[in-house]
């Protein structure tokens, strides 16, 4: 495997950081969105992703990786489950998969063997990066160039968890259960309303001004470059305690408790901003309920919601396309007006 | 045009410069990510190539990358022929799979696709095995323009542009690239070195953190190709020259004032501890010439020099300083704004027309199947099918047990598919006095309800100004209406009319929007009243006929427009014009912008 920056060595971007954090604490959360300039260390700190996910395991040959203590199991593993012969599994990294820009709809969902369909005429399936991102990350960079027939095919898969493939004359679904990480530079172009909604938190970059923490970005990168394996392992423990913890965040995530009270709030905040859907409010509450275990707090509270409410709606409120006041700005406002101090 | 007795002293840096880069990038392709070498193909950058294999032979891996390479060649793929003649998986090697620390070359990069960058880029930051050379043969500001994810990467730029051949020449040297990898490696970059690069980087404007790695890497290399085995302050020198020359946003406030606007960012640099803080070695601002003697006088004391931030901060900055001439510092405006933008507008290129993956569906024809195509399985089983028993009976005796269908490569049928292209609406605004005194901020009104149509419609926008004696485009093609409405609404009014300029320029970028598969939409607004001819002079009648000439040659471009007349009651002059130009005519009624935004929605429709 190639060898990655250390997660907890970036500096700074602690927005960023959080989101991520929360993200693996509850997949359900539903995928990152980070919007920022270029160089801004995006691209290096969904890389890093990878070495602080803790391992999984995993149902051995199966190009799904299906958990095998899992209920979604795809159509192989699920008929060796009925067939009652005992999976044998094995510890995998959880996948980080790129999606490159250009790739064609073939490579995402997967398409026909040609080469068996050819060379044996046998009629099989030859899995795509959707079915290689299942159970872990797919992270598109510059998600707002990509091509609206792409976009057609994520919005639904990344809804419904699920890969559909109905075409070539083949007719096979199987689980496609993954986060979504995006990146872009906003002046670039914007985003369907309906890929926005489907990213859980959305975050907002910028690099780094002040030049003491651009300094400190610097000496650390040039002493990871000269040795990445001795840097690595100097962050190893770092790694470590972080991977521990949001493993122990995960095990504390059903403990946690999120009054009515909160779920009345943030329902208020949502109609208040006139977010579409209930996407808003059902994220807001799983990242309260992240945070609050990944901060080994028991029950939630308001100043929670009103620290996580910019991540989890700013993507998500309607805008007059030529209207340029900032989402985070609007947020802050709204939060002011129905919860005044 | 340069005469060789005019050549003078910065030309022959430019061409020293582009020599040594040619060297460092040789060294440590994958960490310094390449060179942008900006010229027209041409004897010189022949000769600089050249010289760049010569060093390189037998060293260093330099493989041509074409524009139009595929994937299948940059990243491998699944060779059917072979596969279907040895009936298992064979996949052939893409180039990508053979660089090892090797450089691609890129001729006119300006033209590579976004998908084809993508992939690079991709490969450069997760591999990272490989260095680009890109050739941009751009001949304008204006015209395409490198892809900025491309260009971010690439470590350096030289200019070849109207250097003389005859006082280019590569002095041959040869350099042992294996040891000078394994040396530079190992020498440190000290504390000190670091915070002034990261300062000086500040105080030019130059964001991206990518441009402060590059110069440590640079410095130690050429501290390395030295023969030295730590850095002087003259490497460091000439790396922060060689590497922000071309990424320098803006320059640095001198010493004082930065004192005076922040006088907190000094004082936690103060506390740094410096234990080695000498007075800085006399030799500071010397020419590199002289640093060779002062490295074996190091050597023999092995002492290491060392570093004062301030004044290494402060040389680094005289260095890139000086690296800069006048016109590139005019330049630094535009150059912001098409990097910012180049990226929308060029994602696009070819792919709308070639993308075809999607779309409506149409008969499939014979080809040779590629990442760009699909195989239409059915259609090639059903071209191979009546060949079958010929072909079992021609292969009797090798495989004669061959199961399935046995498939040659011309049955091969590939899926075909058309799509509509994007629209580009271009808005020409006149934003003379004329103009500006009468109906400049409804006309502005104008623009933006249009500019929620092409919201809803997903249009790319692009906005062109004309005033004084020049048309200028404002915006390139972008979706974000935000930038075309703040622009729009921060588009200072004043100066003559040049409309037969205006309606010159905007039919050459309409056509050049055609050119890259797109459908422009030009839509004018003006109160016509040309003042200033297509020379830049004054002159109401010349500058109207000018305008009717100018009218007429855009009309051969067949591009959909539409003339917006904003002044206060409809102009004859004005609706000649816009006959001319083949051009619907709309008066915009006082007051009454929706109106014309209705008649434009169903023209646009």
């Amino acid at each position: 495997m190639a060898l990655n920056f250390p997660f907890t060595a970036i500096v700074g971007q602690e927005e960023m950081k959080l989101a991520m954090i929360l993200s693996t604490i509850d997949p359900s959360i539903g995928g990152v969105l980070v919007f920022g300039d270029r160089g801004t260390g995006k691209s290096t700190m969904v890389r890093s992703l990878a070495a602080l996910l803790p391992a999984m395991s995993a149902v051995e040959g199966c190009s799904y990786h299906c958990d095998p203590l899992g209920k979604i199991l795809c159509s192989n593993c699920a008929a060796l489950k009925v067939s009652g012969v005992k999976f044998k599994s094995q510890t995998i990294d959880a996948p980080v998969v790129d999606l490159p820009l250009g790739a064609t709809e073939d490579r995402i969902v997967g398409s026909l063997d040609i080469e068996k369909a050819l060379s044996q005429g046998i009629k099989s399936f030859e899995s795509g990066l959707l079915a290689k991102a299942n159970r872990g990350y797919l992270y598109i960079d510059e998600v707002n160039l990509l091509e609206d027939h792409l976009v057609d095919l994520l919005i639904d898969v990344a809804a419904s968890g699920e890969n559909v493939v109905e075409r070539d004359g083949l007719s096979i679904r199987h689980p496609a259960k993954f986060v979504l990480i995006g990146s872009g530079n906003p002046e670039e172009g914007e985003l369907r309303p309906q890929l926005l909604d489907r990213f859980g938190l959305s975050v907002e970059v910028k690099t780094p001004s002040d030049v003491m923490t651009r300094i400190e970005i610097i000496k650390r990168r040039e002493s990871y470059e000269r040795d990445p394996e001795a840097f690595i392992q100097q962050w190893s423990e770092a790694q470590n305690e972080l991977r521990e913890k949001i493993i122990a965040s995960r095990k504390r995530l059903l403990k946690v408790q999120v009054s009515d009270e909160i779920l009345i709030q943030a329902s208020q905040l949502c109609a208040h901003l006139g977010a579409d859907g209930l996407r808003g409010e059902l994220t807001l509450m799983r990242t309260i309920r992240a945070v609050c275990a990944f901060e080994n707090k028991k029950v939630a509270n308001l100043d929670m919601l009103k620290r996580i409410a910019p991540y989890g709606l700013r993507h998500r409120l309607r805008r007059d396309p030529l209207d340029d006041t900032g989402s985070t700005v609007r947020i802050e406002r709204a939060l002011e007006e129905i919860f005044p101090k | 045009m340069a005469q060789p007795s005019q050549y003078s002293e910065q030309d022959q840096r430019r061409w020293s410069d582009a020599c040594l880069i040619a060297k460092i990038v040789a060294i440590d392709p994958a960490g310094l990510g390449g060179i942008w070498v900006k010229s027209q193909a041409g004897p010189v950058r022949d000769q600089w190539l050249k010289g760049f294999q010569r060093l390189i032979a037998g060293q260093v891996l330099l493989i041509k990358v074409p524009t139009n390479a595929d994937e299948g060649a940059l990243i491998g793929e699944l060779d059917l022929l072979k596969t279907l003649a040895q009936q298992k998986k064979i996949y052939s090697p893409g180039i990508l799979d053979q660089i090892h620390n090797g450089l691609l070359l890129l001729p006119m990069a300006e033209r590579m696709k976004s998908h084809t960058a993508a992939l690079l880029t991709q490969a450069f930051d997760i591999k990272g095995q490989f260095g680009m050379i890109a050739f941009d043969e751009s001949l304008t500001e204006e015209d395409q323009h490198l892809l900025s994810r491309l260009e971010e990467r690439l470590g350096f730029q030289i200019n070849l542009e109207s250097l003389s051949y005859r006082h280019c020449e590569f002095a041959p040297e040869s350099i042992d690239i294996s040891q000078i990898r394994e040396n530079f490696k190992l020498i440190e970059v000290p504390i000190e070195a670091l915070e002034a690069i990261m300062i000086a980087a500040e105080s030019f404007g130059i964001d991206s953190l990518r441009a402060g790695l590059y110069v440590v890497r640079t410095a130690r290399v050429i501290a390395a190709i030295r023969g030295g085995d730590y850095l002087e302050q003259g490497d460091i020198q000439t790396a922060t020259r060689l590497v922000f020359a071309h990424r320098i946003t803006r320059l640095p406030q001198s010493k004082e004032d930065q004192e005076e606007q922040n006088p907190s960012e000094e004082t936690p640099l103060d506390d740094l501890p410096n234990p080695n803080d000498l007075p800085p070695p006399p030799n500071e601002l010397s020419p590199p010439s002289n640093q060779e003697s002062e490295g074996e006088k190091n050597q023999e004391n092995p002492e290491l020099p060392s570093f004062n931030r301030e004044d290494l901060e402060e040389m680094i900055i005289e260095a890139s300083k000086a690296s800069l001439s006048q016109n590139l510092l005019n330049s630094f405006d535009q150059k912001q704004k098409m990097i910012t933008t180049n990226d929308s507008s060029q994602g696009k290129v070819g792919q709308l027309q070639k993308g075809l993956l999607s779309g409506q569906a149409m008969p499939s024809r014979k080809g040779r199947p590629s990442y760009k195509h699909k195989v239409d399985i059915l259609r090639t089983i059903q071209a191979a099918s009546p060949w079958q028993k010929i072909r079992r009976l021609e292969m009797l005796g090798q495989r004669a047990t061959a199961k399935g269908i046995i498939v040659k490569a011309d049955d091969i049928y590939l899926k075909q598919y058309v799509q509509r292209t994007s629209t580009v609406t271009v808005f020409v605004v006149d934003a003379s006095g004329s103009s500006a005194m009468e109906r400049l901020s409804e006309a502005k009104g104008a623009v933006e309800l249009l500019l929620a149509q092409c919201y809803i419609r997903r249009d790319q926008v692009a906005l062109i100004a004309f005033r004084g004696k020049a048309a200028e485009l404002v915006l390139p093609p972008t979706r974000s209406l935000v930038r075309a409405k703040r622009l729009l609404s921060g588009m200072p009014g004043g100066g003559g009319t040049p409309l037969a300029k205006a309606i010159q320029d905007a039919a050459q970028f309409g056509k050049k929007l055609k050119s890259k598969g797109q459908t422009p939409l030009l839509i004018l607004l003006t109160d016509g009243r040309a003042n200033v001819t297509l020379d830049g002079v004054g002159g109401r009648e010349q500058a109207f006929q000018d305008a009717l000439v100018c009218a007429k040659k855009a009309r051969a471009e067949q591009l959909q427009m539409l003339f917006i007349d904003t002044s206060m009651r409809p102009q004859e002059a004005n609706q000649r014009i816009a006959s001319e130009l083949g051009a619907h005519y709309l008066p915009l009624p006082q007051g009454k912008s929706a109106s014309v935004v209705e008649a434009a929605k169903m023209l646009i429709d």
